[in-house]
């Protein structure tokens, strides 16, 4: 039973989902993870208050099944309503998000990414380069951060983040631009020794 | 199971959710897809009187208007119908940016789209003289934009600053015509040092005089123009709509 939804693609599950409640489980399962490790990258927020985001997420995402449009992944699809009850919650909530005491590996992904436009004095110890990192990375308007957070993080291509964001791939490409230069000028503004600007 | 999982699963069971019917996101796409249409249309109607506006307007004469430092032309722009055009294809952009693939368009492309769309339309509907219709209904319905109207068209019937609209109603010799205003007000204009084409100066024509108020009824024209065809009386019919409605004009 297990390996059999391992197997199925999204849209068999989704049929399935629309039949049956149970059969909803294994949409959650696939899921689960990246939208908890999206939404916390994304937020900054405490794991229990991404839990609450994610379930929430869940929830929508049920309710709007029959919206679900097959040309689009299911992937980016559950993104976007991630991406959207993230912002709605940071809203509501109106919490300023704080870095986390996480040693967030994926980190270093940004920042090989971001080698190539900035040079990192290499005695830096890779614990404070992902600290910086998350640091810049929480300082930065949530615009330029998901941009970020999608491409160099969650690894999505600029369709797909297209699809997310609900904008253009044009926009997406400027957005990123936008978003690396604003990273840089904010590692500077905040004086971190290792990162060095041109 | 997770605790996400099973408190999604738990939830979905105790308060009895349901995934939304497939119509109510149909409609929904509808709707979206309704209003920016609507959207279109108007904006087309509203480019529709202005090519009406612009091309209805003796520029050479507006230039002359000018008052306080202020050019003419900026006097009788139809800005209205500028802000209306311009609220319906915003309203358009974002509602097409609210379909279901309104996003993968870059927002130049949706701008310029709409306005394609509506500057073909507007063409149409200039050709089919629906501007006019449009103008009457608004005059009939709504005073505030008649009053508008009214003030916009006074801009054009000022002798004292050298423009006299009217129709031409006697002709007194090679250097002597009665014109009648847009206000059925009769004017000696001497034309004998005035420039004109051929076939202009005949009963009943409809004409711009430029040149000098004389005196409270006479006029010396330095040029006598053509109006458009019956331009006056469509003004003088439209005069009296809006003043049925607002009350006479200055």
């Amino acid at each position: 039973m297990f390996k059999d939804h391992l197997q199925k693609k999204d849209a068999e599950l989704v049929a399935e989902a629309l039949k049956d409640a149970e059969a909803f489980g294994p949409i959650v399962e696939r899921y689960e993870e990246k939208l908890l490790r999206y939404v916390r990258r994304f937020t900054g927020l405490s794991k229990q208050c991404c839990e609450d985001v994610v379930q929430e997420v869940f929830l929508k995402i049920y309710r709007n099944l029959n919206g679900f449009n097959p040309e689009m992944q299911f992937s980016s699809w559950a993104y976007r309503i991630a991406h959207n009850e993230a912002i709605n919650y940071l809203r509501k909530n109106k919490q300023n998000v704080a870095p986390l005491e996480t040693d967030d590996e994926e980190m270093g992904d940004l920042l090989d990414v971001l080698h190539a436009d900035v040079d990192i004095v290499k005695d830096a110890s890779k614990g404070e380069l992902r600290k910086a990192v998350q640091e810049v990375l929480y300082e930065m308007p949530v615009k330029y951060r998901e941009v970020l957070v999608l491409r160099y993080l969650e690894d999505l291509d600029y369709t797909s983040m297209g699809d997310v964001l609900k904008k253009s791939v044009g926009t997406i490409g400027t957005l990123l631009n936008r978003a690396k230069e604003r990273f840089k000028r904010t590692a500077q503004k905040k004086n971190y020794s290792f990162f060095h600007f041109e | 199971m997770s605790d996400v999982k099973k408190s999604v699963l738990d939830t979905i069971k105790k308060e009895d959710v349901k995934p939304k019917p497939k119509w109510w996101f149909a409609l929904m796409h509808a709707l979206v897809w309704a209003l920016a249409g609507v959207s279109v249309l108007i904006g087309s109607v509203a480019m529709a009187v202005v090519l009406h506006e612009v091309f209805g307007t003796d520029w050479v004469v507006a230039q002359r208007l000018g008052r306080d430092g202020i050019p003419g032309f900026l006097l009788v722009l139809p800005y209205l119908w500028f802000v209306a055009l311009g609220v319906t294809l915003l309203a358009a952009y974002f509602l097409y940016k609210n379909t279901e693939k309104g996003y993968k368009k870059g927002p130049v492309m949706i701008v310029v789209g709409t306005m394609v769309i509506s500057l073909v339309f507007g063409s149409v509907l200039y050709e089919r003289q629906v501007p006019e219709r449009v103008k009457d209904v608004m005059v009939e319905n709504l005073p505030p934009f008649a009053e508008l109207e009214m003030r916009r068209q006074e801009v054009f019937m000022a002798p004292e600053r050298g423009v006299l609209v009217g129709i031409i109603t006697d002709i007194q010799g090679e250097h002597l015509i009665v014109v009648n205003d847009v206000r059925e007000r009769e004017w000696s204009v001497d034309i004998a040092a005035a420039r004109y084409g051929d076939d202009l100066i005949e009963m009943e024509k409809e004409v711009v005089c430029l040149g000098e108020k004389k005196g409270d009824a006479g006029f010396v024209a330095a040029e006598v123009r053509p109006l458009r065809e019956r331009a006056l009386k469509r003004l003088i019919d439209f005069r009296k709509k809006v003043e049925r409605k607002v009350g006479p004009g200055a």
